[in-house]
């Protein structure tokens, strides 16, 4: 039922993606977003989604996964197409009614959708081949870097690794929820759409409830071990970069490279 | 009949790297009022089989028929099945949400369609038959009950559905030994009075040997053995190989045996243990 979820999920898997050092994934998934948002012709989005791609190829997790990650934006990204097909003002490319489809509108629609597509399986790619554990760490040796945010470095990959630690617990508990009130009769498909809202209720009152029971239990846990923040703690696992990582930033160099100047050739 | 489950197997995750056999093959006939303990090792497959009872889990292979109907017949809806099957699962009182006792109890009756007299009456019935007072409790807000008389609501929600067979996945785990006592006798009573089909899902030995008629034995996704009570319970090696401890006055009257003291360990209820020992003592006194 819940099992569409993906995002946040790590599939454990024996792949260079995998053994990539965390710093350098997140850099990557950072810059290619940054250039995805530069990229505005058909040029750079083959650059970006063969990358992408031999990405997913080459770290060995069912190219499914990626893809079931999309369903949850699907509705938002077709109803923006759609906007964005009908109100961008310019030459008539199709006419059903009233309504007027323009080439600019096409044009911009399908950008967006490659855009946001590609954002969310980059993002998806990072956790899928990254553990937790690892994710944090590498966050937290970025955000030690940012004179800003060096202060809350530990805090907030703290932060981070407890929420993602709790995706996967949270959506076993609301499972277990939506089971436990369908036994009940509970139905959550059929009926308006305000019905459905509705019928959702009986989910979120419990789950909250344990949520908050889970963060005052947790809070107690980590105090009692005498967890008191970031300060003079060391790490069992130094993280460090191998020669895989300066091959990737090598090969990241050059399509990100690729991807702004298409841009900005193109468009000259 | 009231249960006939027919070659059920289940696969989690079928065709990725978490693929998982949980339950393989099996099969068996559930009368209409019985008392069947279910028992195995954590892992043995007990959960997924009994999510297989009202349709919360589609079976990877194998039929599942309650009172006669198919459960996973597409033709019949949601709420028919939820007429016949009741599941309690574990720590049920996880899934109270409304302001009220009364409301909470109500949610699932409501959901069944049921007109609103008959409602109330089935909330009142249910709250008293899970031991509380229904005057005193239907307008309390359910987070502001004890542990135990949460439990006790939650699982009188799924009775005030009517179901014809009550599953509950260990309903007395958490409570103190006369709360344990307490639940487990109105469970009783449900079966003997009201007539309704319980299967009792246990990790406690004591319980299953002192309630339930039937056991069934799980162990990785096998129903090793499906019997009477006296009957899986007196082969104490069958229990330990498929991980489980006999119940604690069988396993007394095991080591009273070891040391040579004549008593019959084929027993395992704890007035049987003790007529055992007292039928020694008195054969020691008339020495």
């Amino acid at each position: 039922m819940l099992q569409d979820i993906t995002i946040g999920q790590y599939y454990p898997a024996d792949s260079p993606i995998h053994a990539l050092d965390p710093r350098t994934k997140l850099k990557a998934v950072f810059f290619f977003i940054f250039c995805l948002f530069w990229v505005n012709n058909i040029y750079g989005f083959i650059f970006a989604g063969v990358f992408l791609s031999s990405v997913v190829l080459s770290s060995k997790v069912p190219v499914g996964y990626v893809v079931k990650g999309l369903k949850p934006v699907l509705f938002v990204v077709s109803l923006t197409m759609l906007m964005s097909i009908l109100t961008i003002p310019g030459d008539e490319a199709f006419r059903i009614f009233v309504f007027k489809g323009t080439w600019q509108g096409l044009r911009q629609a399908g950008i967006m959708a490659a855009r946001i597509f590609m954002l969310i399986s980059s993002a998806s790619m990072l956790t899928l081949a990254t553990s937790t554990i690892d994710l944090t760490d590498g966050l937290e040796a970025l955000f030690l870097k940012i004179p800003l945010l060096k202060r809350f470095a530990h805090d907030m990959s703290m932060m981070m690794c407890i929420a993602l630690r709790f995706i996967p617990t949270l959506v076993d508990e609301t499972d277990r929820i939506m089971k436990a009130q369908m036994s009940r009769g509970a139905d959550f498909q059929s009926g308006s759409f305000a019905q459905r809202a509705k019928s959702f209720i009986p989910i979120l009152v419990p789950l909250f409830v344990s949520a908050f029971q889970r963060a005052y239990e947790l809070a107690m846990a980590m105090e009692s071990r005498c967890y008191t923040g970031g300060e003079g703690r060391t790490r069992m696992k130094l993280l460090e970069y191998t020669k895989l990582d300066y091959t990737a930033n090598v090969v990241m160099v050059i399509v990100f490279c690729s991807m702004v100047a298409s841009g900005v050739l193109v468009n000259r | 009949m009231s249960i006939e489950v027919r070659d059920l197997t289940h696969i989690y995750a079928q065709g990725t790297v978490f693929e998982q056999m949980a339950i393989e093959d099996v099969s068996f006939d559930v009368g209409a009022i019985d008392f069947i303990g279910v028992i195995g090792p954590t892992g043995s497959g007990k959960s997924t089989l009994i999510q297989h009872l009202n349709r919360l889990l589609a079976p990877t292979k194998g039929t599942v028929i309650v009172n006669g109907i198919d459960v996973n017949s597409k033709s019949v809806p949601m709420r028919e099945i939820c007429k016949r099957v009741g599941i309690v699962f574990q720590y049920p009182e996880y899934q109270l949400f409304e302001e009220t006792v009364y409301k909470d109890v109500c949610f699932g009756p409501k959901n069944l369609g049921f007109d609103k007299e008959k409602i109330d009456f089935l909330a009142k019935e249910s709250i008293e038959l899970v031991g509380l007072d229904f005057e005193t409790v239907k307008d309390l807000s359910p987070f502001e009950l004890s542990g135990g008389q949460k439990r006790r609501v939650a699982i009188a929600g799924v009775l005030a559905m009517k179901p014809q067979i009550l599953v509950l996945d260990e309903p007395a785990s958490g409570l103190d030994p006369a709360g344990r006592a307490d639940l487990l006798d109105s469970i009783q009573k449900m079966n003997k009075e009201l007539g309704i089909c319980i299967i009792l899902v246990s990790h406690n030995m004591d319980d299953v040997a002192h309630y339930c008629d039937k056991v069934m034995v799980f162990s990785k996704g096998r129903l090793l053995r499906y019997g009477r009570t006296a009957e899986v319970f007196a082969d104490s090696d069958f229990l330990l190989s498929s991980g489980l401890a006999p119940p604690q006055s069988k396993q007394l009257l095991i080591e009273l045996k070891k040391r040579g003291i004549p008593v019959d360990d084929s027993v395992f209820s704890i007035e049987g243990a003790i007529d055992e020992i007292l039928k020694w003592h008195s054969s020691l006194a008339g020495k």
